[in-house]
């Protein structure tokens, strides 16, 4: 039995709604531990090594006892950590590159252009930035997968946020592939070099270059008076949960309990 | 035997044209306090304050142009993409000259690049493959330290760089010129001339030194490049107080550039020479105005644009680069969710009852 963790904002708490997930998830127990965001990004380990709030973030310890029923999460016992990734600057990088052209990619006549180098550093630099910052709500020496959080959805709608515009300018780009390519090729080789595995959003759950299909949307997810383009529904949980549970490691064998991927030729010639 | 100083006037030799020019005080007077010395060889012409100013040269005329950027009197070619991280783009050549083409230290340099930005020369064969699918700007190494992935790339970002430059010029009043060297690295199959950052990353470089008339040559071709670029442009030129060579000949080289500075100063009222070498490293100031690897300190500095501008200029960087915005301060928010749609999709799935 593999003792899964799913950490995060409301993306972790998104996941949690896969159907199924003991029969998608074979031999993995998996719990879940969501806080807002602004509480997640300063959350810390305490001495007994439990993860929760900040201790002078009372309002997120509030919302720590209502979502998860505890003011903080014993950690004791995980054998793998799955953590909602940032979005690593992505809708400032739109927000830039709506003045800018890349050197080498085909142009939209913007005035001013950088190359891929530099954007690729800045990525790096920012993307390591961001897992120096996870690392303290995390303990020392449990696997680490960081989970790509979805793409907005394809389509826009009114009263969305000014950086999802942004992004569907991007997407609007004759290069927005290669961006896209260059933007994940860099997250995948820091998460690497920091140790950690990297999960990219599913190919199926896509629409082109940094959007999700609209058919993953949550009901109401373009209602113009509170649009939603960034939270997927239970279908896109199930396919994201599912390729995590794929890339986890085998469990270690546990005295009297079978593996949790047994050889079906194995069991044949039992 | 001549020295190369035999025919300069008066105003080129340090006592006469230096020291007894502090009214009533003679040398003494000029090494107590750097007031009285850098306002005697102040501009005849000052700069006006609203005048942009473009510096090109060394290192240490990278630095003039951060403390003139930080006094908002600098033109900048290439301005750095807004929030993008600061050591990064100090590692792309950002924040070290105004012209983002790191150190030019010698004329010959300089003149190549102002005549390939008049359409008068072009180098041949700026854009080098140093290994399979990398290529960079030999004009200008450094800024991108790992050079492009592609030739197309490569040309489109020089393209680009002469475009933002003349651009820059036009919206300049001076040009600041702070050059250390007469020495550059020359390909002798283009006559071309490349930075020594140059050398170490393609082969078949030669050091080329240039004379005293090969200088005045240099220096003259700039100055017909500007005026053909900008609308009536003036030219102040400085000999740096970094010493950043290890040439033989740096020191030879050095004066050579001074006499050379110094002549085509005399050539007009928009043509000056600013003792910034003088001033700073006069005997009892060298040590408070240069750090021991040559660059300014901030007394250094501040008394440096004192003499460009005329006036203290105020607000000057620490140190290091041109401060650039960082994306934190505009980022983190937008990169947030909306909390009102986070809270309603933790309930969701978190509910008593739900599958959490």
């Amino acid at each position: 039995m593999t003792r899964l963790l799913v950490l995060g904002t409301s993306q972790a708490a998104t996941l949690s709604l896969a159907p199924d997930l003991e029969g998608a998830l074979p031999g993995v127990q998996t719990r879940f531990y969501a806080l807002p965001g602004a509480s997640w990004s300063r959350a810390r380990l305490d001495e007994a090594g439990r993860l929760g709030p900040a201790p002078d973030d009372r309002i997120g310890r509030a919302k720590s006892v209502e979502w998860n029923g505890c003011a903080a999460l014993d950690m004791a016992g995980t054998d793998h950590i799955a953590v909602c990734a940032p979005r690593f600057r992505l809708f400032f990088l739109a927000r830039s590159l709506r003045e800018r052209d890349i050197f080498g990619l085909p142009r939209t006549g913007a005035d001013h252009a950088i190359s891929a180098g530099l954007l690729t550093a800045a990525l790096a630099d920012w993307v390591r930035e961001e897992i120096a910052a996870l690392r303290p709500r995390l303990p020392v020496g449990v696997p680490v997968s960081l989970l790509a959080v979805p793409y907005p959805l394809a389509s826009d709608a009114p009263g969305a946020p000014q950086e999802d515009a942004a992004l569907v300018r991007l997407r609007l780009r004759p290069a927005a592939a290669r961006i896209e390519a260059i933007y994940e090729a860099v997250i995948a080789a820091e998460v690497a070099a920091a140790g950690w595995r990297w999960l990219a959003q599913p190919a199926a759950t896509r629409a082109g270059p940094f959007a999700s299909a609209d058919r993953f949307a949550r009901p109401g997810a373009f209602d113009p008076a509170r649009p939603d383009l960034r939270h997927m529904n239970a279908d896109y949980a199930a396919l994201a949960m599912a390729e995590l549970g794929q890339s986890l490691p085998p469990a270690p064998p546990v005295a009297g309990m079978p593996a949790r991927h047994p050889l079906p030729a194995a069991a044949g010639l039992a | 035997m001549t020295s190369p100083y035999h025919d300069l006037p008066p105003e080129a030799f340090w006592r006469s044209g230096v020291a007894r020019t502090v009214a009533g005080s003679g040398h003494e007077a000029a090494l107590g306090g750097a007031m009285p010395l850098a306002e005697a060889l102040a501009l005849s012409l000052p700069i006006s304050a609203g005048a942009g100013i473009f510096v090109l040269g060394d290192a240490f005329a990278g630095a003039l142009h951060r403390g003139l950027a930080a006094c908002g009197r600098s033109v900048e070619a290439e301005p750095p993409p807004d929030g993008f991280p600061p050591a990064v783009l100090k590692d792309f050549g950002w924040g070290q000259g105004a012209a983002r083409t790191g150190p030019l230290r010698s004329a010959r340099e300089v003149a190549q690049l102002l005549a390939e930005l008049s359409g008068r020369r072009a180098p041949r064969a700026a854009i080098r493959e140093i290994a399979p699918g990398q290529f960079i700007d030999s004009l200008r190494p450094g800024v991108e330290p790992a050079g492009f992935d592609s030739h197309a790339a490569a040309i489109e970002a020089r393209a680009a760089h002469l475009a933002a430059i003349s651009k820059a010029l036009t919206s300049a009043e001076v040009v600041l010129l702070c050059l250390s060297s007469a020495t550059c690295h020359e390909d002798p199959a283009h006559r071309s001339a490349h930075p020594p950052e140059a050398a170490a990353r393609i082969g078949g470089l030669v050091p080329a030194r240039s004379t005293l008339s090969q200088i005045e040559s240099e220096l003259s071709s700039i100055w017909r490049d500007l005026r053909q670029l900008m609308d009536e442009p003036r030219l102040i030129m400085a000999l740096s107080p970094a010493v950043e060579d290890g040439w033989p000949d740096g020191a030879r080289d050095r004066a050579n550039l001074r006499i050379a500075m110094s002549r085509l100063a005399t050539r007009g009222r928009r043509l000056a020479y600013l003792p910034l070498h003088e001033v700073l490293t006069a005997p009892g100031r060298l040590q408070d105005c240069l750090a021991p690897d040559g660059r300014p300190t901030r007394a250094g500095l501040a008394e440096a644009l004192h003499l460009v501008c005329g006036t203290a200029p105020l607000g000057l960087p620490q140190g290091g680069t041109a401060s650039v915005p960082d994306s934190r301060t505009e980022g983190d928010g937008a990169e947030s969710d909306d909390p009102l749609v986070c809270e309603e999709l933790l309930y969701e799935a978190f509910a008593p009852g739900g599958r959490a």
